[in-house]
């Protein structure tokens, strides 16, 4: 069980003189309850990565299978596919339209044709994990705080129960408590078994919770694997002018200075390291 | 799959040519006289010369024909439908008749008429957006309506609303784009079912887009309040626009090519 991308490939207006690829050549696989960051600069082909896990885009050339499934412009189990992987685009909150949180969060449980007294349970359930209070309900969506919007939005898409989640810049315009709900959100998810795809220009983000990254440039992966080796191969070579974590060129410093630290990005780890090598 | 392609109406292509370095009041007022010229006329040799006319500016502006003929798609419907329409509902002479519908002479006559008029119209209408930048096109209107400004006409006010118009239809249109994306992965089924339950299913699409047009509207606003923007009064331009004997001479063409036309098309009808 599990999405597999196999050397995707995506052309933009194809036969004309704005043709471009955005992806070329990008396979990954994401296993439930598995966490993989796609990191890049705007017009890195993220966006347009994410698109083609839920059937939105269809590759040019190559290939994605959702559990099995192919996901591809003839088939018949593109809406399957669909409600497998739930897709938060970015600022999702522009996507709101309905007259109360309440029937906002049902849309997409009742187009998936879950049965109507399943509903209440589900947006209930969906609110409760993106940590809206049951008040909230019968409020109009337009009223809310930017945050609480993309709650709602985020919410709307957890209660049709995809099994994969797919997010696009979820903190873009986050406040720092924001950031850290959503960070905890998405870890719970992944502990009950659902597989997190996180798109981010946050190098920092992104090797702070990953199990494995996947980095873009141009639409073409420069690195793809576990974090500490994207770190590595990070600070061997620009990697289309990612920013490094701040721990870790702080780090860098420190060894540049000769100390002998372990280039890290956690706090803890780094903390331990400095101690350690000054009682020396 | 990007759900909306394939608009070609209203859209500028840019070549070096001589149609393109025309003035745009001249292109204008051009258009305006073919225009009238297409409606003036009714034997079916003027429609063939204006066909000529229209193939000649598409050669001159160096642009493929097949580009100029494009710009008629997002309307052939309207012009499909107005034809039948004149084809059943022109009373006149019978030619062919089943149960309740019959056919004449007449009806055929202005079928084909009106289809072609309305074909050349959108065809030398196509050819000044295709030729002319918006900036260019809003700079002639304005340039064109300066005589009644001074009766207190909002001439400037009206050339950049169309402006500004214009300039935000692609951005609307990645919008409308991404909301449509958005809603389909939440499970909107937006192309099945009757028209109603279409229009139902757009619902969730033209909402989010009606409060992102407001939101974007106010946002320029604020913009152009912070620059100063305070209307036409006193405002100078990058590129003023120059009039040239080129200029004259096509204008001039035009005026005789559509006199001549009118004139041949009077003494053949008789």
């Amino acid at each position: 069980m599990s999405i597999e991308v196999n050397q995707l490939t995506h052309i933009y207006h194809p036969g004309t003189p704005l043709e471009t690829k955005a992806v070329d050549g990008v396979s990954v696989t994401v296993d439930r309850g598995e966490w993989v960051s796609v990191v890049g600069h705007t017009g890195s082909g993220k966006s347009t990565l994410a698109q083609h896990l839920n059937g939105l885009l269809f590759p040019d050339s190559g290939s994605v299978f959702v559990d099995g499934l192919q996901v591809h412009p003839k088939s018949r189990h593109i809406r399957q596919v669909r409600q497998k992987v739930g897709l938060v685009f970015q600022y999702p909150e522009q996507q709101l339209f309905e007259e109360t949180v309440y029937r906002e969060i049902a849309f997409g449980p009742r187009n998936w044709g879950l049965e109507e007294n399943e509903v209440p349970l589900r947006v209930r359930r969906a609110m409760e994990m993106v940590g809206l209070e049951s008040d909230l309900e019968t409020a109009s969506p337009f009223r809310l705080s930017g945050g609480q919007k993309r709650r709602v939005a985020i919410a709307s898409v957890l209660a049709f129960r995809p099994a994969y989640l797919v997010l696009d810049e979820p903190t873009a315009g986050l406040d720092s408590f924001g950031r850290k709900d959503l960070k905890k959100l998405l870890k719970d998810l992944q502990a009950d078994g659902l597989g997190i795809i996180l798109i981010t220009h946050d190098l920092e983000l992104a090797l702070e919770v990953s199990d494995s990254l996947l980095v873009l440039k141009n639409g073409r992966q420069i690195i793809r694997g576990e974090p500490r080796l994207v770190m590595e191969e990070a600070i061997d070579r620009n990697l289309g002018g990612l920013v490094l974590p701040a721990m870790v060129r702080f780090m860098m410093k420190l060894r540049e200075l000769g100390h002998d630290v372990p280039l890290t990005w956690d706090p803890a780890e780094a903390a331990e390291a400095i101690q350690l090598e000054s009682s020396r | 799959m990007k759900f909306l392609n394939h608009l070609t109406l209203g859209q500028y292509v840019p070549a070096d040519s001589v149609v393109h370095s025309l003035d745009p009041r001249v292109k204008i007022t051009g258009t305006i006289l073919l225009l009238a010229g297409v409606f003036l006329v009714g034997h079916p040799v003027s429609f063939l010369l204006w066909g000529a006319v229209c193939l000649l500016l598409a050669a001159g502006s160096r642009l493929p024909f097949g580009m100029v003929l494009g710009t008629v798609r997002p309307v052939i419907l309207l012009i499909v439908f107005t034809s039948v329409i004149h084809l059943f509902f022109t009373a006149g002479e019978p030619v062919f008749s089943w149960k309740i519908v019959t056919v004449t002479r007449e009806g055929i006559d202005m079928a084909l008429r009106m289809g072609l008029r309305l074909f050349l119209l959108v065809l030398f209408a196509g050819m000044l957006t295709l030729t002319t930048s918006p900036t260019e096109l809003s700079d002639g209107i304005e340039k064109l309506c300066s005589p009644v400004a001074r009766l207190g006409f909002p001439a400037h006010e009206l050339a950049m609303m169309m402006t500004i118009a214009l300039r935000f239809i692609p951005t609307l249109l990645d919008e409308t784009d991404r909301i449509m994306k958005a809603q389909i992965a939440r499970g909107a089924d937006l192309d099945r079912g009757g028209l109603l339950k279409r229009l139902r299913a757009f619902i969730p699409v033209l909402v989010p887009l009606f409060v992102i047009v407001f939101q974007r509207a106010d946002d320029l606003a604020t913009a152009m309040e912070a620059r100063n923007y305070r209307g036409g009064a006193g405002r100078t331009r990058m590129r003023p626009l120059r009039w040239s004997l080129k200029d004259s001479l096509a204008l001039a063409t035009v005026m005789l090519l559509v006199a001549l036309c009118v004139w041949l098309d009077r003494s053949w009808m008789v």
